[in-house]
């Protein structure tokens, strides 16, 4: 009777985050057509070959690889403390980057040359690094990221005190590849405008979030982009007079100000409002239903 | 004519055209032929003569009707006509791709075809319908894949193609360029000069049953995907890959001499 033999190859894990990971990657510059990346690697304490080569790969979220990058090879790479890379990701945005990096080492499987995955790191966020010790105040990330979750609704804003606001995305219906990728003005006017809101409106109602630092944040940021010093930051949206609540009128109009000026005056690259194309799309953009004929 | 693109009301007047021919077509229950009227034919005529609703694009050529034999053909004229063009800003150029369909509208527009999707003619973006466009894909597959794109671009410029529509739904395929390589090898027939047939789709119905077709696009995408999370397939010689296939590859092996 023949037998077999098999031979497992394991893969190592590198890691992207934490105190002292192997491979950091840092959001260095974002420009119109791409976005630039620094990426610090140090896998001295994995014991690869000297001769295995080390590649960094950059994809979107929906899975499509750029061409890997190859850094060298370990026995190079293990000359230096620390390696630092920059590299321009083209025709992606922030959001939706992922990145891998990965150790290959060349070998044969029945007589056939292959080179084997024996490390990897499956990196899907930029590396956060606190910034001067301060709790919770990070580099370079959105304000507002997405993420898919499998919930009942198309979206929702998940918000607790101390942490960052996130726009939650219902899974499998290709919002956030829609949102992410500027693709449909319909779906980011009508759903920006109602996250923005809700944001506020809780910041500004809810007293768990007084000390957040990410309302801070927010709020530090509408300023900046509102750049009228005669608009005042409203302290609440509710007055309450004589044990009577109500609505702060001058606090409903800023918060129409701010969202008019993040969702609906958002420029793109051209310089085309968001509102604008929300008007356009709705007047003449085609249908999306599919024929049962040919493609 | 030397290459332009749509201005937005041009771009906005060609999508209601088109929005007007295919509520005709429906309305002529689906007859190509009496829903695309003179009247329809004059609108389409009368768009591209009209210069204010586009304007020339930077470093584009000059642009000649003619008869392409297939989407191939086509997608060689459209690559050299837009290979000094700065390629990431006509990559989804909506407004340049629409204005070449409206250009080689009598191309791609034929009383032959059985389908009329305004994806087809009209450029969106979202990735599940980008492909279906009958002016720029053939113009990315020669792009991308080069002669291996033959497989993918093989009928009429009216026509969608199976092994396309198969092979483009694949992340892995977006940017792993030695799949098209690959797939050209196993399943274009160069002696006929044609797409192996049988091979397209990954199930059939056999017998009122889903039937996994052995050897096929689907399959070899499947190996694909394996391969990359166990292998660095980027730096390995297509042709290896190719040897790695398991057995039920074989037959195509051997008719490709491989």
């Amino acid at each position: 009777m023949s037998k077999n033999t098999i031979t497992i190859f394991d893969e190592e894990r590198i890691t992207h985050k934490g105190e002292n990971p192997d491979v950091k990657v840092l959001l260095d510059k974002i420009s119109n057509d791409g976005i630039h990346i620094k990426v610090e690697v140090n896998l001295k304490r994995h014991n690869f070959d000297d001769d295995c080569e080390v590649f960094f790969q950059a994809y979107n979220n929906r899975g499509a690889g750029l061409k890997p990058w190859n850094m060298g090879d370990i026995k190079t790479l293990n000359k230096e403390e620390s390696n630092t890379f920059s590299y321009f990701v083209n025709n992606i945005d922030k959001d939706a980057v992922r990145f891998n990096l990965f150790v290959s080492k060349k070998g044969k499987f029945n007589d056939v040359v292959v080179y084997r995955i024996i490390g990897r790191s499956k990196i899907r966020e930029f590396y956060d690094e606190p910034d001067d010790g301060k709790d919770g105040n990070y580099k370079t990330e959105s304000l507002l990221p997405t993420r898919e979750d499998d919930i009942g609704t198309a979206f929702k804003l998940e918000m607790t005190p101390g942490n960052k606001p996130i726009l939650v995305l219902k899974r499998g219906c290709n919002i956030k590849h829609k949102l992410d990728n500027n693709i449909d003005p319909i779906q980011k006017t009508l759903i920006y405008t109602a996250a923005l809101r809700e944001l506020l409106k809780t910041y500004l109602t809810d007293n768990k979030f007084e000390d957040c630092p990410w309302k801070s944040k927010w709020f530090e940021e509408i300023n900046k982009k509102l750049g009228d010093p005669e608009i005042t930051t409203p302290e609440s949206l509710l007055i309450i007079d004589n044990g009577e609540t109500e609505t702060n009128p001058e606090a409903e109009q800023w918060i129409e100000d701010v969202v008019n000026t993040f969702v609906s005056n958002l420029p793109d690259a051209s310089g085309k409002k968001l509102i604008d194309k929300f008007i356009s799309y709705n007047n003449f953009a085609p249908s999306i239903d599919l024929e049962e004929s040919e493609i | 004519m030397k290459l332009r693109r749509f201005t937005e009301d041009g771009h906005n007047k060609y999508i209601l055209i088109y929005d007007k021919i295919k509520q005709s077509i429906i309305q002529n229950k689906k007859d190509i032929k009496k829903g695309f009227t003179k009247k329809l034919k004059d609108e389409i005529e009368n768009l591209l003569n009209n210069d204010t609703l586009s304007s020339e694009v930077e470093n584009g050529k000059i642009l000649k009707k003619q008869n392409f034999k297939n989407s191939y053909d086509l997608g060689i004229y459209l690559n050299e006509l837009l290979k000094d063009c700065n390629q990431n800003e006509i990559y989804f150029d909506e407004k340049m791709w629409d204005w070449i369909t409206l250009f080689h509208f009598n191309e791609v527009f034929s009383i032959e075809m059985t389908g009329y999707s305004e994806h087809r003619y009209i450029l969106n973006q979202d990735w599940f319908v980008r492909n279906r466009h009958l002016i720029r894909t053939p113009w990315y597959a020669v792009n991308t894949y080069g002669e291996s794109s033959k497989l993918f671009l093989s009928k009429a410029p009216y026509f969608g193609s199976d092994y396309l529509e198969q092979f483009i739904s694949h992340r892995i395929n977006e940017n792993f360029i030695p799949s098209g390589h690959i797939s050209y090898k196993l399943y274009f027939d160069k002696k006929n000069n044609k797409p192996r047939p049988g091979y397209s789709k990954k199930y059939i119905r056999k017998k009122n049953k889903k039937t996994l077709v052995k050897a096929s696009l689907g399959r070899l995408i499947d190996k694909l995907n394996q391969y990359n999370e166990i292998y660095d397939i980027w730096s390995m010689d297509p042709n290896d890959i190719v040897l790695l296939l398991p057995k039920e590859f074989d037959e195509l092996k051997k008719l490709n001499q491989i």
